[in-house]
């Protein structure tokens, strides 16, 4: 349209020569048309009030519904908008946002998309692209934005219906079948009193009405049901250089999938869970971006990690039961990253000074070496309740049981995820 | 692929191709601007325009009858939008848009003639028919109908020319098809080639520019005493104000215009959004023209309350501008020149001597044959039938040329003519063909009675009778008759400068005259009377040879004449 105004010269010109007294009024149109627009346009985009609602947090495999709210506050029409949404490609659910509306005054239009989570991760939601202009095009388009939001997609979960791991805490609320840690809170049943019950026990009601039906030597005593108290943190291991190069990254991410399956289960136990890592939480950043393609958060370079990579470390969360805990939990499961930081036999140790004594420690990580469970052993001597799952696949894991077995906790391989069928059988005794 | 994957294709379930008029894509392709805003406004605009020019020629010829051509403009306008329109359809691809456009032209030229012939109220008379078969060119050379037509022609191709654009602004069936499939599904090869629509819509505003370029100078025109500029009384250049007519025209023109616009913008925004895969929600379309209607509207009718100020200073202050830009590069190739023509002195020598003017040949004014006797026998009896001949053939070509345009023109439209009325016509025809021919043999004897007695009258009478002004060829004549040419040509020119001669007066007698006013010319007035003379009343033959000497002298004369 640049030229458009030399044309109207031109024309305004050649009337002025000719001494045409009507070209007033063609000048009054124009420039009131052109003034209408250069008045209007801004303020338009002014007024447009715009929206996202949506779930903030999404589950493995969910479809989450996003609804747009666009809104013209202003007291004239707006006669197009054209919105455009930017969609992680990882997100990408049916058709993307890309429409145009016209807007009266006042009005409100609703526009509905949907995302779904294939991946665990922080992403980025938007930004919505606003584009408005005149009727005749004279004037340039009006391009406004409504800022990013985000999305959180927690790392797939397996349900688990028993784990069968060991404790030291009694009167906790997971059932036992060491009768060391009965729980008085636990009733289960009755049985003849035998010589050293304790007189605390005697079910007297039970006795009387024994007695009634003419037994009176019969004595019963309550029996309660064992339960431990399973207070975990959940050790996680993602310093990279300890996972095999060829599939590091599909690992580290199964080791995530096994910490959150874990958590949940416990969380679900009404058992307090706690969350320790060595990966970067790219949140913790100062220049927080978002990749292009995938929509993920974008870790901080290697180079950067390197000069302080504590200072990028997640950091720990302790052990507290309930589901407000296990979102946070998983919303720092969620955004998590592999990265090499500091090695596991160095922070295992200095990570856990925190913890409770007597807390079960699930220390997930890539293989059963030789320093890594002279660390678990470390943290045994310590007083806590170490158990080593590894999750890289091991031919010879039975010498990494064994080991573990000599050095005083327990070692689970869970490469796949029908290792984990173990833990979602029905109760059935104690873990292997 | 494999063989059962082939063998399975045709069983497939074929996507129906999308017509542009699917209802399922009305949101896209805007049927209601393509199909009636854009042609009404088209016509608006052009019609607009050409009434201008109307309201022009009522003030110069002061008569009122050429506003209502206004109307036949309107009904040519839409006429070539909505014909561009249906050629444009994919079905009328293998028709011969040419012949058609022809067809429609020659149809809209019949029509045009009646319409003229109803407005000026001449419509011709049973008595006229004869004259207008023996003259086609009174059916045709009328000055309101060469005018109207002129402008109905240029009307109706810039309705096209505008027709076409909207059409190429306007999404078409391959855009369609291709952007309406899913993405994956596209192939590249069926990729319509990309369309510059922001180019279309700049081309038509440079259109509309140059139409209201046009319609300033017609205003300015309008605006001064036309006829008295005409009668060369530049002094009394006086303002008028604008007629009402034209105010109306000039007001639709840009309104009309600044609709057309926003009409190309949201055709070349529909574009955009299809080829983008935007999707179109609620009522963009029906709020954009809502929009615009009431935007032009309320600044129209503001504009029209906000005082009209006048160019008279502008305008000074612009002729100023000019004169002072002319001005300069007056300057400027003067000095250049001065300083080029000093520069160049100084290499040439003595200036040569000053070469007579040559003889231009002169332009033969249109002369009145004073021997009726020679310039009929120029023309045989027989050519009189030949002029019959070719106007009953031009005729004969005209209506069979019209009605097979008439009937291509509503074929192609669907429109079914009924045979039997088409025979009932054809049997009249035939009939007054009958008559006519009749009559037209009729007139054939009457005049070859008329030239013959024509040819046994005495030249007195023939004298009475003089035959109309007209160009002669000199080369055509024999060399008596150039002779004669010579010498009366010469009498006329010596009227024309005062010297007329009397009834009475012999050339000898004429002669003298011509030698008292001429005296350098003496000898060759002698000699030109002599040849005249021997030319008119001798017996003995003249050859060619004998020409050029006379003409010789007649040259010299007419010079001499041409010098006082």
């Amino acid at each position: 349209m640049g030229n458009f105004s030399a044309l109207i010269l031109i024309l305004l010109a050649l009337a002025f020569f000719l001494r045409v007294d009507f070209i007033f009024y063609v000048i009054y149109v124009s420039v009131g048309i052109y003034a209408w627009g250069r008045w209007l346009m801004p303020r338009a985009m002014k007024n447009l009030k715009s929206r996202r609602l949506y779930d903030r947090q999404a589950f493995w495999g969910e479809v989450v519904p996003v609804t747009i709210e666009l809104s013209n506050n202003g007291r004239l029409p707006i006669p197009w908008v054209q919105l455009q949404e930017s969609v992680a490609i990882q997100l990408k659910h049916g058709e993307p946002l890309h429409q145009v509306v016209a807007l009266n005054r006042g009005e409100t239009a609703e526009f509905h998309y949907s995302v779904i989570a294939r991946r665990r991760g922080y992403y980025q939601l938007g930004p919505l692209r606003l584009a408005t202009g005149d009727l005749f095009g004279i004037y340039p388009e009006q391009i406004g934005f409504l800022p990013a939001d985000y999305l959180t997609v927690y790392p797939r979960i397996t349900p688990l219906t028993q784990l069968g791991l060991p404790s030291r805490l009694p009167f906790g609320t997971i059932a036992s079948h060491q009768r060391l840690f009965e729980d008085p809170a636990r009733p289960m049943g009755i049985r003849d009193f035998r010589s050293g019950d304790s007189m605390r026990q005697i079910n007297w009601k039970a006795s009387a009405h024994s007695a009634s039906s003419g037994d009176t030597r019969n004595l019963m005593v309550k029996t309660f049901q064992p339960a431990i108290s399973l207070e975990t943190a959940v050790l996680l291991n993602l310093h990279t250089p300890d996972y095999t190069f060829g599939n590091r990254q599909d690992v580290a991410e199964w080791a995530i999938e096994v910490a959150a399956s874990l958590a949940a289960h416990l969380v679900n136990q009404r058992q307090g869970v706690g969350l320790i890592s060595n990966g970067i939480d790219p949140l913790a950043s100062q220049q927080q971006g978002f990749d292009e393609v995938t929509g993920r958060l974008l870790r901080p370079s290697h180079a950067e990690i390197q000069t302080r990579p504590e200072a990028f470390m997640s950091a720990a969360i302790p052990p507290r039961n309930g589901r407000p805990h296990l979102i946070k939990i998983l919303e720092r499961l969620a955004r998590i990253e592999a990265e090499e930081t500091v090695t596991f036999t160095e922070w295992a140790s200095t990570a856990c000074l925190h913890l409770n004594w007597g807390v079960t420690i699930l220390a997930i990580t890539a293989n059963g070496s030789e320093a890594v469970c002279q660390s678990l052993h470390r943290l045994v001597r310590t007083g806590f309740n170490p158990i080593l799952i590894t999750v890289e696949p091991d031919a010879e894991f039975g010498l990494v049981r064994e080991r573990a077995r000599r050095l005083g906790f327990a070692a689970y391989n869970v490469a796949r995820p029908r290792d984990l069928d173990r833990w979602k059988r029905p109760y059935a005794g104690a873990a292997p | 692929m494999s063989l059962k994957a082939v063998e399975k294709t045709p069983d497939s379930p074929v996507e129906p191709f999308l017509s542009i008029d699917d209802p399922r894509l009305a949101f896209i392709t805007n049927k209601w601007s393509r199909t009636i805003i854009q042609p009404l406004l088209i016509s608006l605009l052009i019609t607009a325009l050409t009434s201008a020019v109307l309201v022009l020629a009522e003030i110069i010829t002061e008569d009122t009858s050429w506003l209502p051509f206004s109307l036949f403009f309107l009904f040519a306008t839409l006429e070539g939008c909505y014909t561009t329109l249906w050629l444009q359809q994919p079905e009328r691809r293998l028709l011969n848009h040419t012949a058609y456009r022809a067809a429609e032209l020659l149809l809209l030229a019949l029509l045009l003639r009646l319409f003229t012939w109803t407005v000026v109220g001449n419509w011709p008379t049973l008595a006229d028919i004869p004259d207008m078969l023996r003259l086609p060119h009174l059916f045709l050379f009328d000055g309101a109908f060469i005018f109207s037509g002129l402008l109905t022609l240029f009307g109706w191709e810039r309705a096209i020319s505008l027709g076409a654009t909207f059409n190429n602004l306007s999404i078409d069936q391959a855009e369609v098809y291709y952007y309406a499939m899913p993405p994956k599904q596209r192939s590249a090869s069926d990729k319509p080639v990309r369309t510059n629509r922001g180019a279309i819509v700049y081309s038509f505003f440079r259109q509309w520019v140059g139409g209201a370029l046009i319609l300033a100078l017609v205003t300015a025109m309008c605006n001064f005493d036309v006829v008295d500029v005409y009668r060369g009384s530049s002094l009394a250049l006086a303002r008028q104000g604008l007629r009402s007519e034209l105010l109306l025209f000039l007001i639709i023109y840009f309104l009309a215009g600044f609709s057309l616009l926003s009409q190309a913008q949201l055709a070349a925004m529909n574009a955009r959004w299809l080829i983008n895969g935007v999707t179109r929600t609620g009522h963009v379309e029906k709020s954009w023209h809502r929009y615009t209607l009431w935007l032009l509207g309320g600044i129209a009718l503001l504009a029209a309350f906000l005082p009209i100020g006048s160019t008279f200073a502008i305008s000074n202050i612009l002729g100023a501008m000019i004169q002072a830009l002319a001005a300069v590069a007056t300057f400027i190739v003067g000095f250049f020149s001065t300083l080029l023509a000093l520069l160049l002195s100084l290499f040439m020598g003595d200036p040569a001597p000053e070469t007579a003017e040559p003889l231009l040949q002169p332009t033969l004014p249109p002369m009145p044959t004073p021997s009726p006797t020679a310039i009929p026998s120029a023309i045989p009896p027989s050519a009189i039938d030949t002029g019959l001949i070719t106007s009953s053939l031009f005729w004969a070509v005209a209506i069979v040329m019209s009605v097979m345009a008439i009937s291509f023109f509503l074929r192609e439209r669907g429109v079914k003519v009924n045979t039997a009325v088409l025979q009932t016509f054809w049997q009249r025809f035939r009939h007054w063909l009958r008559l006519a021919w009749r009559e037209a043999g009729s007139q054939v004897q009457d005049w070859q009675q008329a030239v013959r007695t024509r040819l046994q009258r005495q030249p007195k009478e023939s004298e009475e009778n003089k035959p109309p002004w007209r160009f002669i060829r000199l080369n055509a004549l024999s060399p008596r008759e150039q002779i004669r040419y010579f010498y009366l040509s010469t009498v006329k020119r010596a009227s024309d400068k005062g010297v007329p001669r009397q009834q009475a007066e012999t050339p000898l007698e004429f002669a003298e005259d011509l030698k008292q006013q001429w005296p350098d010319a003496e000898e060759d007035v002698d000699a030109l009377t002599d040849a005249f003379l021997a030319a008119r009343y001798g017996r003995s033959p003249i050859d060619a040879e004998d020409v050029n000497p006379v003409k010789k002298r007649w040259r010299q004369v007419k010079s001499s004449l041409r010098r006082k």
